[in-house]
Parts: structure tokens; C-alpha cells; sequence
């Protein structure tokens, strides 16, 4: 791996003072004068026509400013997913009907919390509640109730269209409550499975889980009416989404929505798209004329803002004796609760992130997202990918058992190369699978593990992540500003949720201007002072806006070596860049500093001060998106992978198991900040010990049972394992001095891993997440209780 | 009814007047605008919200700020001095011990809660100072190594 | 006092408070205003049923203020714990992990570390919910608890005080000011174990305290009790358990027989097979823990 100078170093962020003495501010610390709070009256039925709300008693409290419903808002619709196909489905605030416990039913702004509290207890709101349904096999059947039982009529043009894509949105009719559906299939998979030696049909079923980030959710919303600008200060992982989202919903000229720069407190993809409150508190602004900050309680934040997505999987693999995977069927039901969420999206991730594992000839992936009246999923931390690893790395165990070969081995055999090109024209530039599972085995001791007892069990598990898609805005942009100082100021629109972008793009425009960490003022997350940016949740942090800031430095770099050239009367190949000056090579004497320069350029080139302008797209060659429902097209220019080892202890009196070790061979490409890396995987192997252990959201008729840190548990620092961390030493040429992503692949592989762990020592596989102390005593045999909760 | 009531907030003292439903974490970032001390359940269960009450940590989402009244409260705000870094607040940025800095403060005064009382303790029980602070990014482990190394330090330089 | 369906709002209503200075004071707020106040010391589960709109009541009584309720006192009727004694003061109490040492290891089980600071053991027992850890620690060392009104005081045992899930035997108007404990007799060990629903720092799932007593020889056990939580609507003593044991000799077939009466004498509403199972498990390892604890210190000192 190439040494660098600032790029590769374990530099200490540079968020970390002002989140060290508290000074960092989040968005429920901007307090703005004369600002409303607001509160949400929510559904307390899963399904229900609304007959009458009655508004009035809370309009007269003293202290209310406005109350709004429905039907002041308007079928204004929105959606994580808004496509031809699958025009947006949601509401801010329900009109006719409630599909969920916890929906949007009015909503208040007042001058304090109290008030705004005392005035949703005066509202009267008369249900007529209906048949619901919560299981989506259930709403699959003929005569189960509908969800969706009008049709959707998109009002205005569709995301996509707006977006570009010459195609109008179309009414949505659910049939059977089916939301959405996808079929994806290369080679032939019937062909595949008769020339099988060994075929197995294993399911598999994962939970809703929540994405507990420790910042609850939170808009504050400035509407201006004379200049008719809105500002906003919002949790998030993208600005772009939001701003489009807030100008579409509130009819407001997108360059007038102002997302402004703040920290956010942890958001695993669970705050993405627009969310009602945040709508609601700039309608309530508009309407008041006064900034309103609706803050939700952690209640709230577990019943209505999205969850993870739950899956039934249905895998059934055809493999040859040697262990060669030849076919592989995997049949899908998403249920994504009362409204669509991006249950289209996952499914097609579920098998996107798979897609680059395993060289397997001929495969179909069929999909099926089903409404039902229960809180909505969105993507959480590898979105579909935890859920389908589960599933397709469980059963390759059980295979590898049948056939008598190593699971490791078995592996091995099947998965893909650097070079290879996967069925949908994506090509694999950099791939550290085959290294990565070698130096696994290697530092685990695997093969004199692998025989267990003791109560023990070591266990492996695959993962791949993209690296940025198209998705709006499609591309990423940076702006480097060189100072008169020597320092250089960077513009770009990622923004900072913990996951270390401020930092990382810190240093790769240091990096490729030849300058210190400290020399680079950054700009970061504001809509207004920041170029399009495709945000953080498509993966493409350091792939795409990360190569954006690297353009844009080398852009500046450029100018900076011309007007050198120009001063000291050389060759700009005979010049080179050390310490913030430009020196002549064979007289290193010869030299002028970064600040002289612009200043110089200033007078002798008409005021130019040097900017320096880059930008990326996720796949240079493609438009716009592949096809959700078919999975052609070109999907993403690199794949991070993760190989993870999960070391476990099972106590057969308990049931407990005790994950004493994770280790993660991670192929992220060039780390950008060695640091960041290990605090992602370390992150994602407690994660993944939350998922594949303690976390589920139990809902009961409806209602979720466990919405409070209390019951929903997340590993505390007992639960954290010992983590080794290796690299596979992989490079991807495309990528920002070789680097990719590495924020979200990991967990998936470490759920695997521990699943196939607890197997390992316990001789016998439960098929459903979390694996609790029960499934395993009756794993066992040892006491009663369901296998799956 | 409005109750006036004076409380002393890393060494400064205020009075303001405010209703008894008022806890001290709301005292904290709405009144006195000490937006550091972070609210993430407000029913006690995360440890964002923590503070120091003489010394002790404490949940100010639990507190009523009538209550707190006559004691020392110390917040993030107060951790450092004279613009210098407390040793654990410089630890913390050195071990990668912070992704979000949400849980940050709470663990900050977790920690030093424990030091002031405990000046070497074992990873055990440095593990069980922070139990009750909540962290969804950093997997804890970073967050371990710098209270030891601040502990190991202080040991040494007795 | 009002419920409501807006709970998920996490906010705290309305209420009227007072600080007396006096438990007498404090008494004859809580006889003026009766089922409408609500006692407020730790706060740790008040505040957060109010947070919830569980309960909203219109007064509130903070006795934190009350100077000198907060003591630990041993003597020769052994220990008596002030109302505002808390958590952490009990569990670190030199005299109470010497000689109760079940009841520190329960307090110190309880919440987290900042929770420990703030609550109370006195709150502990007057929310007298199923799965309070502090309950059966004192239903083994058979406590009396110290109840005041304006018309006095009573001195209840603490079998007496649980009536079914969070009701207990204290009146509207009374205030619990001091919880008693009376030293373990001579040859007694005791310990307390648990099992946590899900996570290591959690509700209990079940909690079992157990104090037993061997004869001179060491062989027989000639009493014993155990104390249950969060398996049964209140917590209990496996008094059939008891029974089995009392007066014979402590052979492992016989705890884990014994065990396993105590698992049948459980009602758990929700995990009932896992938590009978592992009312079994860890009654046994009390019982053989709490025995040990005894054998260790042939020569009669009392220590748990």
C-alpha cells in the first residue's frame, strides 16, 4: 500500500474538540427568537376511517398559535421511494384514513412544550376503527383487509420526473396489498438446479429493528414570508434529499430552502427521507409567520420514525459436490408496514449486495413488498443486505456441513475475483474476498476452532456494500478555495453524523494539495454555501464526494503549479509542491508559498484568487438509476467487503451466548483515516451483536410493545466483544487515493458470523433473528418456548 | 405557579423563576442555554443527559431543577478549564473515542465522576461507570482505552 | 389522578410542589391532600410514570430537603436505613456488604450508576412492583418497614406490605421513613442472584435471594428462606421450597429438588417457561452459593 502524507494517517478528527466540550450543536440546540414548539397527535388505532376532528377547544387555548389537520395541509404525498411506478404514498398528516399506530393526525405549535402537549389532549379526533391486518402473509390472502384499498393518484409530477427521467408517474393501485414487486434473473436457473449434485430450501426470517441513534429526531423550520425563503435545521444524512422534498411538498423554489450545516447525532439510515414532522414544523411556520421546533420524544422516534425492513426469505441453492454453487432461487416477502418505505429499494439491494459475493452462474431473485397495518421500514445500515447475509451465509454453512466441506473452504470456492464482471456490467476493479478470508482464518485459528466443543463455536460470515449510486442528485460537487494565507478553504456538501466525513474530506483535499490537516477550513453541510452533494446514506462518501473534493483540490493544485510556472519561470513539470510552497526541483531554493501565489494570481490575472471546482458521479458511464424491479443496469463503480469471524460461547443452563471475539478482515480500499475504519467496523461488530442477539421491535395488534430504551435493548458496554481488525490491503484504482467505502458492509457479515458461531457450537441452526436465550434452550431441546418470536 | 430558585452551575450561580415541572435538564439547555447536556429518552434509561450533582452523576432529565438547589452542578461545560482540555476531554479526541458526540458529555462526566472517586480503576470498573451511558456509534471500546490511559496517566504522574 | 393516551409525548404535567423540612411536615401534607400527592424522593420511577401519563398527580412532596433521613445506622437490633438513603450509599455501605451482604449486592445490581445515585431503597419497596430487586433481599432478612402518618407511626413486617403489582400496604397518608432490618442469626450465609431479560445492565428477569442457616455441625440447615422477584405478581417467598429444606441435610439432590419446587411456585405472565427455567437454575446456585458463603467461617461470625 502507497505511504501518504496526510491520507492514510490515524489523524485525530477534527469535529472532536467541539463535541468534547459539549460546544457541537445538533439541531435541537439552535434555539431562534420568538420560536413555536410543536406537537404530533398521533393514531391510536393500526387501522381506522378519521369521522370527525374537533380542533376547536385546542385552537382556544391560550398559548396555541395554530392546530392543523389533514385537510389544512392537503394531499400533499411523499415518499422515500416516488417513481412512474410507484408514485409516493404518504401523507403528513392523515386525511381519510389511519394505517398505523402511531400515524400523524394533527398537529400543534405553541409557545412552549406544555401547552403544545395540554392542547393535543383537547383535540377530539372520532375513529371508526376497521379489520386490520399485521402479518403479510395474511394480507397476501383474498379478503384480507386492504391498507391501500383507494388508489394512489399521483397529484403533481413524480421525484424521478422532476429528476429527469422522461416518464410521468401513474396511478397505484394495490392488489392484495402488494406494494411493490421485484423479478430479477440471470442464466437459467432451472437448467442451474438439474445439474445440481446437492439442493437444499432453507427459510428464513429477520425482524424489524430500530436504528436507536442516540440523537432523537428533530426540525426546526424558519418560513420567511417576505423573502419567502425557508430555513431549516434538521437531522439528516443528506442534504439534497431534504431540500427537494421540503420544496416540492410546500411549493417552494428549491434554491429558497435552506438546509442549514449541524451536527446530527447518529442517524445508521434512519433519517433519510422527509419525515412529517419536519414537514409539519415548516407548514407550521409558514402558517404562524414564527420559527416552530418539533422535537420527537424517544417514543415517538421508536414507533414512528421507520424501522428497519422485516423480511421472510426463502433461499433454495443448487451446488455441485465440490461445492460449487451453480443455482440459487431466492423468493422474498418484504413487509414494510402501512406505507411503501423503500421496500422496492431493499429488495433490490437484497440481492444487489449479494450480487458481488458469490460467482453464481444462474440465479433468480423474486420480491414481493406487502402492506400491512404496522409502522414503516426505510433502510438501516447495509439496507437488505444484514437480512439477506443472514439468510444465504446460513444456509452455505448448512451446505458446507451436508457436503463435508469447511465452511471457509466453501467459500473460497465460490467467491469472486478482482477483474470479474458481475451479470449487470459492473466490474469488480479492486476485491479483497480471497485475502480477506485467508487472513481471517489464518488470525483466528479457524480450522482448530471450527471443531468446537467446550461450548463453543467460531463462525464466518460475507458481506458487500456499494460505494455510491445514482440516486438524486446523482452526482457529487466540491469547491477549494485557496487562501491568501497558504491555507485553502474546502466547500463540500457531505455532512457529518458521526461517521468522520468532515474529517476524511479534511484530509484528502490536504492530501492532494500538499498541505497539513490544519491548513484546511472546511464548509461543510449547508445547502446555501455547499455544491450538490449525493449525502451519506448511498455508501459514496469517500468514493464519490470524496473524489469530488479530490478533483476539486487537484483543480485548484493545477492553477496554483500554472501560476507558478508562470513566477518562477519553469516547466510546471519541473516543479513540485512541499510544505505550502511550490519549490523548483533542482533548486529547491527556488520557491514561492501557497499565499503568495494568490495573492500574485490576484494582481496578475484580473482577480482570479484561485478556485478550484471537482465532481463525480457514482457511475460516470450511466443516467440515472438501474431498474429496481428488474436489476439491470449498472449499479455502482466499487464494492467495499467485509469478511468476519464471530468467536462464541453458549451456556446450555441459559441459553445465553457470549460473543468473545469479532474479527473483521475489511476490504475499504486505501483507508482514508485509519482511525475512522476501526471506529466503523468496531461500531458495526456491536451492532451486529445487537442484531444477531438482543434487538427486535415486538409489535402486538399492531402496537408496539417495546418502544423505550427500557425494552428495546442495545448493546451497553457488557455486551461489547474483544475486535480484531485486519486489512486486506486492497486498493481501488477509481477511488480517492484508492479508497472506497466502508461504513455499512460490515455489519450484515458480523450477524452472519455470529449466527453461524452459535451453530457451530450448539450443533443445531435457529432460523430467525434475534437469537434469543429461548430458541437456543429449545435448539437444544432443553425447554419450551417458540423458535421463531 | 412560577417558583424563584437559584442553582450553581459550573461555579457561576443563577437565579431564574420557573414552574416545578421544569427538570434541571430543561433548566439547563432552555433556560441558561447550556445546550452540551444532551436529552436522548428523557425517562433515564440513556445517560445523555447526565451531570455532575457534588460530584455525583446524575440523570438531570430526572431532577427536578428545584431540587438541585444548594449543590454543585458540574456540566460538559464546565470540564474544561481556562481553555484548556480536561485530560479525559483530550483522551477521548486521541483514542477515536467520539463518532457523533451525542453520548459524549454524559460519558465525559461519567468518567470523571469515577476518576475524582477512583484515580486506578480496573477496566471493570471502568465498565461500570459508563454502564449507564448509552453509545450507538463507537462501540465503547475506544471510550474504555482513553478512561485507563487518563487513569495510567495520573497514576504516573504521582 | 388522570391517565392519558398521550404518553408517547414523554413530558411531565402540571403539578404543585412543596419541600417540607419535617417529616411531620411532610406527613400532614400528605393528610391534607391524600390520593391527589405523591411522595417525591429519588424521582427514578415517579418522575418517569409521570413522564409516561401513567399517573399525574396534582401535588408533589419532595423530601429530599428533610435533613437527616438519609442515615445507615448499625447496632445491636442491627440495621435501619433512613427513607433517603440511596442505592449507592447502601450498596457501598462497609457495614451493609459486610453483614447484609445479599441486600448490597441487590442494590448495587439495580440501574445504572446514576440511577444508584438518586434512588432510594424506601422508594424501591413503596413502588412495590414485581421485579424491584431490593424486595427480596429484605423479604429473606425479614425487614420491618417504619410507616409515619399524622396519627403516628406502625411497624409493619415486610410479607405484610405487598398487596398485588405496584399496590402496597401504605396508605395515602403515610410515608415510609425507615426500613429495619434485624441482624441475620449466627450461621447464616446469604446471597443474591440474577438473571437479566436481555442485556447485562436491564430489568430483572428473575431475582433470587436466599439466607440460610446450618446447624453447629454445618450439616443441616435449620432455616432457610427465599425471596422471588419477577416471577409472580408481587415478590414472594418460596415458602414450599422452604419448607422442603427446612431441618434436613443440604445434599445437592435435595436443593435442586428443592429448586424445583420453587420454580413451580412462580405465576410469571410473560417468558413463563424461560423464567420457571431459570427459577430453577439459579434458586439451586443461590442455595449452594448462600451455603458456601456459610462454611467459609466455621467459627460462627455472622457473614454474608
Amino acid at each position: 500500500m502507497k505511504e501518504y502524507a496526510v491520507v492514510g494517517k490515524p489523524l485525530a478528527r477534527v469535529d472532536g474538540k467541539v463535541k468534547v466540550t459539549g460546544e457541537a450543536l445538533f439541531a435541537g440546540d439552535i434555539r431562534l427568537p420568538n420560536m413555536l414548539h410543536g406537537k404530533i397527535l398521533r393514531s391510536p388505532y393500526p387501522h381506522a376511517k378519521i369521522i370527525r376532528i374537533d380542533t376547536r377547544k385546542a385552537e382556544a387555548l391560550p398559548g396555541v398559535k395554530a392546530v392543523i389537520t389533514g385537510r389544512d395541509v392537503g394531499p400533499v404525498r411523499f415518499g422515500f421511494v416516488d417513481t412512474p411506478r410507484y408514485p409516493a404514498d404518504m401523507y403528513p398528516l392523515a386525511i381519510d384514513k389511519v394505517r398505523y399506530i402511531g400515524e400523524e393526525v394533527v398537529a400543534v405549535a405553541a409557545v412552549d412544550e406544555i401547552t403544545a402537549a395540554e392542547a393535543l389532549e383537547l383535540i377530539e379526533v372520532e375513529y371508526e376503527p376497521l379489520p386490520a391486518v399485521f402479518d403479510p402473509e395474511e394480507a397476501l390472502k383474498d379478503g384480507a383487509p386492504q391498507v391501500h384499498d383507494e388508489e394512489i393518484v399521483p397529484t403533481t409530477t413524480c421525484a424521478w420526473q422532476d429528476w429527469g427521467v422522461a416518464r410521468a408517474a401513474r396511478p397505484y393501485k394495490a392488489v392484495n396489498n402488494i406494494c411493490a414487486t421485484t423479478s430479477m434473473s440471470y442464466g437459467d436457473i432451472e437448467k442451474g438446479f438439474s445439474e445440481s449434485d446437492y439442493i437444499r430450501e432453507d427459510k428464513f426470517v429477520v425482524p424489524a429493528t430500530s436504528h436507536a441513534a442516540m440523537e432523537p429526531h428533530v426540525a426546526l423550520a424558519s418560513y420567511d414570508s417576505s423573502s419567502g425563503k425557508l430555513d431549516v435545521w434538521l437531522g439528516h444524512m443528506s442534504l439534497a434529499v431534504k431540500q427537494y422534498w421540503l420544496a416540492k411538498t410546500l411549493g417552494i423554489p428549491l434554491s429558497k430552502v435552506r438546509v442549514h450545516r449541524v451536527f446530527t447525532g447518529g442517524a445508521f439510515g434512519g433519517k433519510i427521507p422527509l419525515f412529517p414532522y419536519e414537514f409539519l414544523a415548516a407548514f407550521l411556520s409558514k402558517k404562524t409567520g414564527r420559527p416552530v421546533r418539533i422535537v420527537l420524544s424517544r417514543e415517538e422516534v421508536f414507533t414512528s420514525c421507520r424501522l428497519s425492513h422485516r423480511m421472510i426469505i426463502d433461499v433454495k441453492t443448487g451446488v455441485k459436490s465440490d461445492g460449487r454453487i451453480v443455482a440459487q432461487h431466492v423468493k422474498l416477502i418484504n413487509d414494510p408496514g402501512a406505507y411503501r418505505g423503500s421496500s422496492p429499494v431493499v429488495m433490490f439491494l437484497a440481492h444487489a449486495f449479494r450480487n458481488p459475493i458469490y460467482n453464481i452462474p444462474n440465479w433468480k431473485h423474486e420480491g414481493i413488498g406487502v402492506y400491512t397495518n404496522k409502522a414503516v421500514c426505510n433502510p438501516k445500515r447495509g439496507h437488505g443486505s444484514p437480512q439477506m447475509s443472514f439468510a444465504v451465509e446460513s444456509q452455505l454453512d448448512l451446505i458446507a456441513e451436508h457436503l463435508g466441506i469447511d465452511p471457509a473452504e466453501l467459500r473460497l470456492r465460490n467467491v469472486r475475483k478482482t477483474g470479474d464482471v458481475l451479470p449487470n456490467g459492473d466490474k469488480l476493479d479492486s476485491c479483497g474476498l480471497s485475502i480477506g478470508i485467508r487472513r481471517a482464518i489464518e488470525a483466528t485459528g479457524w480450522k482448530e476452532k471450527r471443531g468446537g466443543g467446550n461450548n463453543r463455536g467460531i463462525g464466518m460470515g460475507l458481506a458487500a456494500m456499494f460505494s455510491g449510486a445514482a440516486y438524486y442528485p446523482f452526482a457529487s460537487a466540491a469547491i477549494a478555495r485557496l487562501n491568501p494565507d497558504g491555507t485553502a478553504t474546502l466547500f463540500t456538501g457531505q455532512s457529518e453524523f458521526g461517521q468522520g466525513s468532515d474529517t476524511a474530506m479534511s484530509q484528502i483535499a490536504a492530501e492532494e494539495l500538499g498541505l497539513t490537516l490544519d491548513d484546511i477550513i472546511l464548509v461543510s453541510a449547508d445547502s446555501e454555501l455547499c455544491p450538490i452533494d449525493i449525502g451519506g446514506f448511498l455508501s459514496g462518501g469517500v468514493f464519490v464526494s470524496g473524489e469530488a473534493v479530490r478533483r476539486a483540490a487537484a483543480d485548484a493544485k493545477r492553477q496554483l503549479l500554472n501560476i507558478a510556472s508562470e513566477i518562477l519561470e519553469t516547466e510546471v513539470d519541473e516543479l513540485e509542491i512541499n510544505n505550502g510552497h511550490v519549490i523548483v526541483k533542482a533548486k529547491p531554493e527556488r520557491g514561492a508559498s501557497f499565499g503568495e501565489l494568490v495573492k500574485y494570481n490576484i494582481q496578475k490575472h484580473n482577480g482570479d484568487s484561485i478556485i478550484g471546482k471537482g465532481f463525480c458521479k457514482p457511475v460516470p458511464e450511466i443516467e440515472f438509476y438501474p431498474s429496481l424491479s428488474k436489476g439491470t443496469g449498472r449499479f455502482t463503480a466499487a464494492y467495499g467487503f467485509t469478511m468476519a469471524v464471530a468467536e462464541v460461547e453458549v451456556d446450555p443452563e441459559t441459553g445465553k451466548v457470549k460473543v468473545h471475539r469479532i474479527t473483521i478482515a475489511d476490504d475499504c480500499g486505501q483507508p482514508i483515516n485509519p482511525l475512522n475504519v476501526h471506529g466503523q467496523l468496531l461500531s458495526q461488530a456491536v451492532m451486529g451483536v445487537g442484531d444477531a442477539l438482543l434487538e427486535e421491535v415486538v409489535t402486538e395488534e399492531g402496537r408496539i410493545v417495546n418502544p423505550s430504551f427500557e425494552d428495546y435493548k442495545i448493546p451497553g458496554v457488557h455486551e461489547v466483544p474483544e475486535f480484531i481488525h485486519i486489512s486486506t490491503e486492497t486498493v481501488e484504482p477509481k477511488g480517492p487515493f484508492g479508497g472506497k467505502e466502508v461504513g455499512e458492509c460490515a455489519r450484515a457479515a458480523v450477524i452472519a458470523a455470529i449466527a453461524n458461531a452459535v451453530t457451530n457450537a450448539i450443533g443445531t441452526r435457529i432460523y430467525s433473528l434475534p437469537i434469543t436465550p429461548e430458541k437456543v434452550l429449545k435448539a437444544i431441546g432443553k425447554t419450551g418456548g417458540s423458535g421463531f418470536s | 405557579m412560577k417558583q424563584l430558585i437559584k442553582l450553581t452551575v459550573n461555579g457561576e450561580s443563577y437565579e431564574m423563576a420557573i414552574e416545578p415541572r421544569m427538570t434541571l435538564l430543561d433548566v439547563l439547555r432552555d433556560i441558561l442555554g447550556l445546550t452540551g447536556t444532551k436529552s436522548g429518552c428523557s425517562i433515564g434509561n440513556c445517560g445523555s443527559c447526565t451531570v455532575l450533582l457534588d460530584g455525583k452523576p446524575v440523570l438531570s432529565c430526572l431532577l427536578l431543577a428545584v431540587e438541585a438547589q444548594g449543590k454543585d452542578i458540574l456540566t460538559i461545560e464546565g470540564l474544561a478549564q481556562n481553555g484548556q482540555l480536561h485530560p479525559l476531554q483530550q483522551a477521548f479526541i486521541d483514542h477515536g473515542a467520539i463518532q457523533c458526540g451525542f453520548c459524549t458529555p454524559g460519558m465525559l462526566l461519567s468518567a470523571k465522576a469515577l476518576l475524582d472517586e477512583n484515580p486506578s480503576p480496573s477496566e471493570d470498573e471502568v465498565k461500570e461507570a459508563i454502564s449507564g451511558n448509552l453509545c450507538r456509534c463507537t462501540g465503547y471500546t475506544n471510550i474504555v482505552k482513553a478512561i485507563l490511559e487518563v487513569a495510567q496517566g495520573q497514576k504516573e504522574a504521582e | 389522578m388522570v391517565t392519558s393516551t398521550l404518553g408517547y409525548l414523554l413530558t411531565l404535567p402540571r403539578f404543585n410542589y412543596s419541600a417540607p423540612s419535617t417529616v411531620e411536615e411532610a406527613c400532614s401534607l400528605l393528610s391534607k391532600h391524600k390520593s391527589e400527592a405523591k411522595i417525591l424522593a429519588g424521582g427514578t420511577d415517579l418522575l418517569v410514570s409521570m413522564k409516561k401519563r401513567k399517573i399525574s398527580p396534582r401535588y408533589l412532596i419532595g423530601i429530599k430537603a428533610i435533613p437527616g433521613l438519609d442515615y445507615i445506622q448499625f447496632d445491636q437490633d442491627g440495621l435501619k436505613i433512613g427513607a433517603l438513603a440511596t442505592l449507592r450509599s447502601i450498596a457501598s455501605s462497609p457495614v451493609v456488604k459486610d453483614k447484609f451482604g445479599l441486600l448490597a449486592a441487590a442494590c448495587r445490581k439495580i440501574g445504572t450508576p446514576q440511577v444508584r445515585n438518586m434512588a432510594t431503597l424506601a422508594g424501591n419497596v413503596c413502588q412495590a412492583g414485581p421485579s424491584q430487586d431490593g424486595i427480596p433481599p429484605l423479604l429473606v432478612l425479614e425487614a420491618r418497614l417504619k410507616l409515619v402518618s399524622t396519627r403516628g407511626q406502625r411497624i409493619i413486617p415486610i410479607d405484610q406490605f405487598f398487596k398485588g403489582p405496584f399496590q402496597s400496604a401504605l396508605e395515602d397518608n403515610e410515608l415510609l421513613t425507615e426500613i429495619q432490618i434485624p441482624t441475620p442469626p449466627v450461621r447464616s450465609g446469604g446471597c443474591y442472584r440474577w438473571a437479566t431479560k436481555i442485556t447485562a445492565i436491564d430489568e430483572t428477569l428473575v431475582g433470587v435471594a436466599v439466607l440460610i442457616k446450618s446447624d453447629p455441625a454445618g450439616k443441616l440447615c435449620e432455616d432457610v428462606r427465599i425471596g422471588l422477584c419477577s416471577v409472580a405478581p408481587s415478590p414472594i417467598r418460596a415458602r414450599q421450597a422452604e419448607e422442603l429444606l427446612r431441618g434436613r441435610r443440604v445434599k445437592d439432590e435435595l436443593v435442586k429438588q428443592a429448586a424445583q419446587v420453587a420454580a413451580g411456585e412462580t405465576s410469571p405472565r410473560s417468558r413463563a417457561d424461560y423464567r420457571r427455567c431459570m427459577t430453577l437454575l439459579l434458586v439451586e446456585r443461590a442455595l449452594h452459593e448462600a451455603w458456601r458463603n456459610i462454611k467459609n467461617f466455621p467459627s460462627g461470625r455472622q457473614l454474608l
